[in-house]
């Protein structure tokens, strides 16, 4: 033991200490360091991405919440805008309140939002004003989503009024239709 | 013929002492080497993973896009029932409201009613009837009022009224 530590070159040792130390040291600062701050840098940058992902997620269930919300609570409204106007059927509530009836489709025109709306010109007699305020009152009892339009004219000839009045009829374009028709089949 | 009675050690140029230190250094660098490989392996598959969220991340903001547009398009159809309820409401108060207005010693035979504009066509006993029964009322809604008359042979009056409105009939 004696000999062995005896023959210990100590001088040499300690420049191989220096030497391994400098070598981690160089191998640390050199390689392993910017190896670790790339890590930390991507570790960081797809914890953020997770968080944005979690976020964008949860706006995606509040918007199709809110969705959901708007087709069950307004689905008269959109039921009513998806179908195409009838012109039986307003025939067939014009009836209820005018005699000798005539219709005519005057203009039809879209607007921005993918939404066209045909204007029928009713024209008929009527024995009373009552039936006259009727008419206009219950135009919401309408399967289409309906407006009455300007000029609403009443003439009088002896007994008879004769009521000339337009209603516009709102309705979605074809593909329009379609994405509605599919959004509330899905809901269903 | 043999001069020693130890048998000769065979002699490295490298000492024992400075193998030993080159195999410490060779193992910590080898460790040091292989943790980076680790952790470029790890980058790798984290770059990888960020990649197929970003591209999770492009197909949500699609999402997003296109609910916000369903959900304008139906705020827009919502607000467009609304405004038409609204509307035939106040036409159809409105016309309640000028019958109403009409009193029975005047005879109306024509009215035309626009979205600013109210057209009466009638007879009247008496001008002054039809200025204190039927234009004072007018007044009240209308903001500009004007008759003409034409005088019957039975002494009554044809009358032509056009009332105007700044605003919609509906807002009064």
């Amino acid at each position: 033991m004696r000999d062995f530590i005896e023959s210990i070159d100590w001088s040499k040792n300690i420049v191989f200490l220096l030497l391994y130390a400098g070598i981690l040291v160089a191998c640390a600062s050199l390689y392993l360091l910017p190896v670790m701050d790339s890590y930390k840098s991507a570790v960081t940058e797809l914890r953020k991405t997770d968080i944005l992902k979690t976020q964008l997620d949860s706006a995606i269930s509040a918007l199709k919440a809110e969705q959901e919300a708007f087709l069950s609570e307004n689905a008269e409204v959109f039921t009513k805008l998806q179908k195409s106007p009838d012109k039986s059927e307003i025939t067939k509530y014009a009836n209820k309140y005018l005699k000798d009836i005539k219709i005519a489709e005057s203009t039809a025109e879209s607007t921005e939002s993918n939404i066209t709306i045909r204007t029928f010109k009713i024209s008929g007699k009527s024995q009373n004003l009552g039936k006259i305020k009727d008419l206009t009152a219950n135009i919401s009892t309408l399967q289409n989503s309906a407006k009455i339009a300007f000029p609403l004219t009443i003439r009088k000839e002896k007994n008879t009024l004769f009521v000339e009045i337009s209603v516009e009829v709102y309705s979605k374009k074809e593909s329009a239709q379609n994405t509605q028709s599919e959004n509330l089949m899905s809901k269903e | 013929m043999k001069y020693s009675f130890t048998h000769p050690l065979p002699k490295s140029i490298i000492s024992h002492q400075t193998k030993i230190w080159i195999f410490y250094i060779a193992i910590s660098v080898g460790i040091i080497y292989g943790y980076g490989v680790y952790l470029d392996y790890q980058i790798k598959t984290i770059k990888s993973h960020a990649q197929l969220s970003n591209t999770q991340i492009d197909g949500q903001d699609e999402s997003i896009s296109a609910l916000n547009n369903t959900l304008n398009k139906m705020r827009t159809e919502i607000k467009l029932e609304a405004q038409n309820l609204a509307h035939n409401k106040d036409l159809s108060d409105a016309l309640i409201k000028i019958f109403d207005l009409v009193p029975n010693q005047i005879t109306i035979n024509f009215m035309r009613l626009d979205e600013n504009s109210l057209m009466l066509k009638g007879t009247t006993p008496t001008r002054e009837a039809y200025s204190f029964l039927l234009e004072a009322p007018l007044r009240a809604v209308f903001d500009t009022t004007r008759a003409d008359f034409y005088a019957l042979p039975n002494g009554w009056f044809n009358f032509t009224s056009i009332s105007k409105n700044q605003s919609n009939l509906g807002a009064r």
